[in-house]
């Protein structure tokens, strides 16, 4: 899902990439306040573990492998601000240092991902938890969140190829929504077990679980 | 995807990893900005632009083959939206198409050369240059330095599963052991952001991240 | 040198974990200029937690811990820091800057020392753990005996007047033990070295703390702990 330079026209790359600076700037105050000066290191070696996390290959079926994306993962650890500056580091860091992601196209790919993704997987983990409570509504918002933040950033990634004019919006967006919604399935499950490994362990670690949140 | 390669022909020496980092990311940015700026046919320019990336990559000394690699991976988004394009764009659909694949492939040139010719680090300190917040430069500079450690400890505990599985399982309780894993990792890694955190404490780190200006 | 000059005290010092669980009770410990003092007992016994309220990283829940004369507490930290260097167990908690060189001026920037300053202290450091060719290099391609002298340079170069560390050997080849404890032989500055290595602590300490279960259950020279049998069994140090 990361879009290479030239695919999107700077009608589309150039306002996303103003968008998501907005975005990460807000992100980056909100997440200070709370972790003070625990910001750098914390940050730096949570976007460490995703960027590990997402080179694992997990069996998909008839020998091809899939990889986690880890944006809901990173949220329902981390906060929805945390979580959103943690997947926009490992996405530039990829768009530097592997060209996986052009770099007119990081600013696309940081919205998609990050915002529209990953905090927006987070809006939904969020109502489910509160709806349903304790962990089962954990791991249930996860699952959900999961499934639905992949299929949303390949939907937004597909309404900026249209507006880019580069591939009409009947044909890109029913290729990457389909797609990722079989992607989705595995990006759930993999997120599932991980929260409630984490849930059994440290339960504590688990961003807003309880009154007191991780970072005290 | 392999983490030594990170890095793998920052340490050569040619005249294009000498120059300063600054300027390399001016440069090779700058390429990336004007190919994907440049009209659809403006193929001369698409021409010079490859010519002027093809002769950088043989003073840079780097294995073009390397560098071709890398712009295969172009390949997937490619087939799955722009391979498309000619079949409901009847006008111009292998413009958009051609031109599509050019400034893609010119442009993961240019950032492989970039990137190959430069260190990690080094890169960073030109980014900061460009008016990143400290903020973010520092978050990936502690993202490079312990990467290599959780890709590490990753790798211990898949052969640890591994030398205890007796019995080939189906792919469900893969999934499932790695996923776990991916648990152990975060709580670990969890667990050393706080140590290191103290361990810039130890040393007297208020919050400000102050560098020594070279 | 004025053996009576307290560096480290520590009074009726209380400390609970976040969950709960007493980690320190009733401790009372003083550190003398020049002692070389070993923090023993098991694992869990509440080394490290004692360790880390010597530079304020923790705080009792009562009673007080001076280090030389400054109470340890908020206003203090950054003089306490300075005087106090820590060397933690993983040298990895240790080196989290992009070199070698950024990781042992990190603590020099943090004290506002000048940049000439700076560049000499982190090369006198380098060179008094011998890794003089190093700055450039970064850590992550280091070995574990490397990471540990760079680790040590970067709380020395701070020139601290008391070095606390958390088991300093572990891990360590043999050869690379017997260089750290040369070294930490050599110096008189002040010591207080938690450690499961015995014969460390006995070719370089002159007093050693008993811990356990959060108290101090015996504190004295190395000669009486050490010649006292029915003790060293209890606590599964002989």
């Amino acid at each position: 899902m990361h879009i290479p330079d030239g695919f999107l026209a700077a009608n589309t790359w150039v306002p996303a990439w103003i968008v998501s600076m907005g975005g990460l700037g807000y992100c980056i105050k909100r997440v200070s306040v709370f972790l003070k000066d625990k910001t750098v290191p914390l940050m730096g070696v949570m976007a460490a573990f995703i960027f590990a996390a997402q080179m694992l290959n997990f069996p998909v079926a008839a020998g091809t492998s899939g990889h986690l994306l880890g944006g809901v993962l990173a949220v329902v650890l981390l906060g929805p601000y945390a979580g959103a500056i943690v997947i926009a580091v490992v996405l530039a860091v990829q768009c530097l240092v592997f060209q996986d992601g052009g770099l007119t196209a990081l600013g696309a790919n940081i919205f998609n991902m990050s915002f529209i993704g990953a905090m927006g997987g987070y809006i939904i983990y969020n109502v489910i938890k509160n709806l349903i409570g304790g962990n089962k509504g954990i791991i249930i918002g996860t699952a959900a969140a999961a499934w639905a933040s992949v299929v949303l950033a390949s939907s937004a990634c597909a309404v900026e190829l249209a507006v880019s004019g580069t591939s009409p919006l009947r044909i890109a967006l029913p290729a990457m929504a389909l797609v990722h919604m079989l992607i989705g399935i595995g990006e759930a499950f993999i997120s599932v077990v991980v929260v409630s490994f984490v849930l059994k362990t440290r339960p504590d670690l688990i961003y807003n679980n309880g009154e007191e949140a991780a970072y005290e | 995807m392999n983490h030594s390669y990170i890095d793998k022909y920052a340490d050569l020496d040619s005249p294009i990893h000498r120059i300063h980092p600054r300027i390399k990311i001016i440069l090779f940015f700058g390429l990336v900005l004007c190919v994907t700026l440049t009209g659809r046919t403006a193929y001369l320019s698409f021409v010079i632009y490859g010519t002027v990336l093809f002769i950088i990559a043989v003073f840079s000394k780097i294995p073009l083959l390397a560098i071709f690699k890398k712009i295969l991976a172009v390949i997937p988004f490619v087939v799955l939206i722009a391979v498309f394009i000619p079949f409901f764009n009847k006008e111009n659909g292998w413009i958009v198409f051609s031109s599509i694949v050019i400034k893609a492939c010119l442009s993961i040139f240019s950032m492989t050369l970039l990137t190959s010719v430069t260190k990690f680090t080094s890169l960073l300190k030109g980014i900061e240059g460009l008016k990143v917040p400290k903020i973010f430069i520092m978050i990936m500079s502690f993202m490079y330095r312990y990467l290599f450690l959780l890709i590490g400890e990753l790798q211990r505990m898949q052969r640890a599963k591994e030398s205890r599985t007796l019995l080939k399982t189906n792919n469900l309780n893969v999934i499932k052991t790695l996923s776990n894993i991916i648990g152990v990792l975060f709580v670990r890694s969890y667990e050393r952001a706080e140590r290191v955190y103290l361990a810039m404490c130890s040393r007297g780190f208020d919050g400000e991240i102050r560098t020594l200006d070279e | 040198m004025n053996r009576d000059e307290k560096m480290i005290e520590i009074k009726d010092l209380f400390y609970k974990y976040p969950d709960g669980t007493n980690a320190l009770e009733d401790v009372n410990l003083d550190v003398c200029k020049g002692d070389s003092v070993a923090i023993l007992g098991p694992n869990g016994a509440g080394k490290t937690t004692l360790l880390l309220h010597m530079n304020g990283i923790l705080s009792g829940r009562s009673g007080l811990v001076n280090i030389c004369g400054l109470a340890v507490n908020k206003e203090n930290l950054p003089k306490v820091r300075e005087k106090v260097g820590l060397v933690f167990q993983d040298p990895d908690d240790q080196l989290f800057m992009p070199t070698v060189f950024d990781d042992v001026a990190f603590g020099l920037i943090n004290m506002g020392l000048e940049p000439d300053e700076i560049r000499r202290r982190v090369s006198d450091a380098l060179k008094l753990v011998d890794m003089a060719d190093y700055p450039e290099r970064t850590s992550h391609h280091l070995s574990y005996g490397e990471k540990k002298r760079i680790s040590l340079a970067t709380v020395l170069c701070m020139d601290p007047e008391i070095l606390v560390m958390d088991e300093p050997t572990g891990n360590l080849d043999p050869r690379h033990r017997k260089e750290f404890i040369c070294f930490l032989k050599d110096t008189d500055i002040t010591k207080v070295i938690a450690s499961h290595d015995i014969d460390m602590v006995l070719s370089i300490c002159n007093k050693a703390a008993v811990f356990d279960k959060g108290r101090i259950v015996a504190f004295d020279t190395m000669d009486k702990i050490f010649g006292d049998k029915e003790l060293l069994k209890n606590y599964g140090l002989d």
